[in-house]
């Protein structure tokens, strides 16, 4: 669910990046404590993985299609600020090269996929942490973000609630499924090819 | 494998191309706020979209190259103005408003990035004060994204060689267990890129971008 420009108001456009710009500041704060110069490429193409990997649409039923967001699997992989931070890269880039997603609401989507992906959704996954519970996290994560994107566009005035919960609800139900059953088979992969991967730090 | 280039016709001469990188980042801001916030009327909708489609003419941009930019956003928006109206609280003209916000905005978004180089951009970007960090990943981004979408392309052909009659739970596996090698050869691929990196002498106090 991305919300392109011209559906937000102007307080919801201001309120949504002043959350997203904190929570991005406080992620590059640690990146930049922890990270190294030779992490640079290693971001630059998981980050590419991920903008690819969101091009990949997973047919669902009727004739539409869902595509993955990857922002769990890169947080349990990577951690949940270096997912949050690559998160916000492929929104903007997202925004600027294809028009999915939109510049101004670039706070209100970070809220919508990275806040509930990356930092939720790793709480979630670590409550216990295994692929089965990052299935769920990734799940519930989909979920809270459409909720999160219904609320945004009430409070612009654009859409009423219930339209809004009831649509993108649905929709987030789907694709989070979708986004549940990947996480988990993709960790599965990596776990039987190169387990070493599931052992980097985690920031 | 083809590609449409992130910024291709980004490098023509017009005078829009022409404008100094920050006027035309700031000018770009400035419209998606007003088409954001600026309460409009039908008439006014008109005057933008003839005053971008002047822009796209100035700019020398293919119609239908345009038109296809616009095409991946259409549906959604066709969608919105067709959901909005079932439920009676607002009017087909609030719908209609709303949808025409965002063509608006994508318009813009279009011409800008269609007007810029992304290098330029990232130049820009990092002389406004973007911690050298991201316009690295940024860059890195722009170089290897197709890298990465050639492999997966080969990956799904080789699985539709294999496999010539999938069922969509298999489809589904394949997929996924595609993605999971993608990020095991992108992390291999980085480790290379790293070591190509030193070997020519990187470092990350004097790069550039």
């Amino acid at each position: 669910m991305h919300i392109p420009d011209g559906f937000l108001d102007t307080k919801t456009i201001i309120v949504t990046n002043l959350i997203s710009g904190t929570a991005l500041y406080v992620a590059f704060r640690r990146l930049n404590r922890a990270v190294s110069p030779e992490k640079v490429p290693l971001m630059g193409v998981l980050a590419s993985f991920a903008f690819a990997a969101q091009l990949l649409a997973f047919p669902v039923a009727a004739g539409t299609s869902a595509h993955i967001t990857g922002a769990v699997l890169l947080a349990v992989i990577l951690g949940p600020f270096t997912s949050l931070v690559l998160i916000a890269m492929i929104l903007l880039l997202q925004a600027l090269l294809f028009q999915h997603g939109g510049v101004l609401t670039l706070g209100a989507n970070l809220i919508n996929l990275g806040l509930a992906g990356s930092l939720f959704g790793y709480v979630v996954y670590r409550i216990r942490e295994d692929f089965l519970m990052a299935g769920v996290a990734a799940f519930l994560a989909m979920v809270a973000g459409g909720v999160c994107a219904a609320a945004e566009l009430t409070i612009s005035g654009r859409l009423p609630w219930k339209a809004a919960v009831i649509s993108i609800g649905t929709a987030q139900v789907v694709t989070g499924l979708v986004e549940g059953f990947v996480t988990v088979s993709v960790l599965t992969v990596i776990q039987h090819v190169r387990p070493d991967l599931l052992e980097l730090r985690k920031i | 494998m083809r590609h449409s280039f992130i910024d291709k016709y980004s490098d023509l001469t017009t005078p829009i191309h022409a404008l100094h990188p920050r006027v035309k980042l700031l000018v770009f801001l400035a419209l998606l706020f007003y088409f954001a916030a600026v309460p409009i009327t039908w008439w006014i909708v008109g005057l933008n979209v003839l005053g971008l489609t002047l822009g796209t003419l100035i700019a020398r941009l293919p119609f239908r190259f345009v038109l296809k930019r616009m095409m991946i956003v259409l549906p959604f928006l066709v969608l919105i103005i067709l959901f909005i109206p079932l439920f009676q609280e607002q009017s087909w003209t609030d719908a209609g408003i709303t949808a025409a916000r965002a063509f608006c905005s994508i318009l813009a978004l279009i011409l800008f990035m269609s007007t810029i180089p992304f290098r330029v951009l990232l130049d820009e970007l990092s002389r406004l004060g973007v911690p050298k960090f991201v316009i690295q990943v940024f860059s890195f981004i722009y170089r290897y994204f197709f890298v990465l979408i050639d492999e997966l392309e080969r990956m799904e052909l080789a699985s539709r060689a294999r496999t010539p009659n999938r069922s969509r739970k298999h489809y589904y596996t394949a997929l996924s267990r595609m993605l999971g090698m993608l990020i095991i050869r992108s992390y291999e691929r980085s480790e290379r890129i790293y070591q190509a990196m030193q070997l020519r002498g990187y470092d990350w106090e004097e790069s550039e971008v």
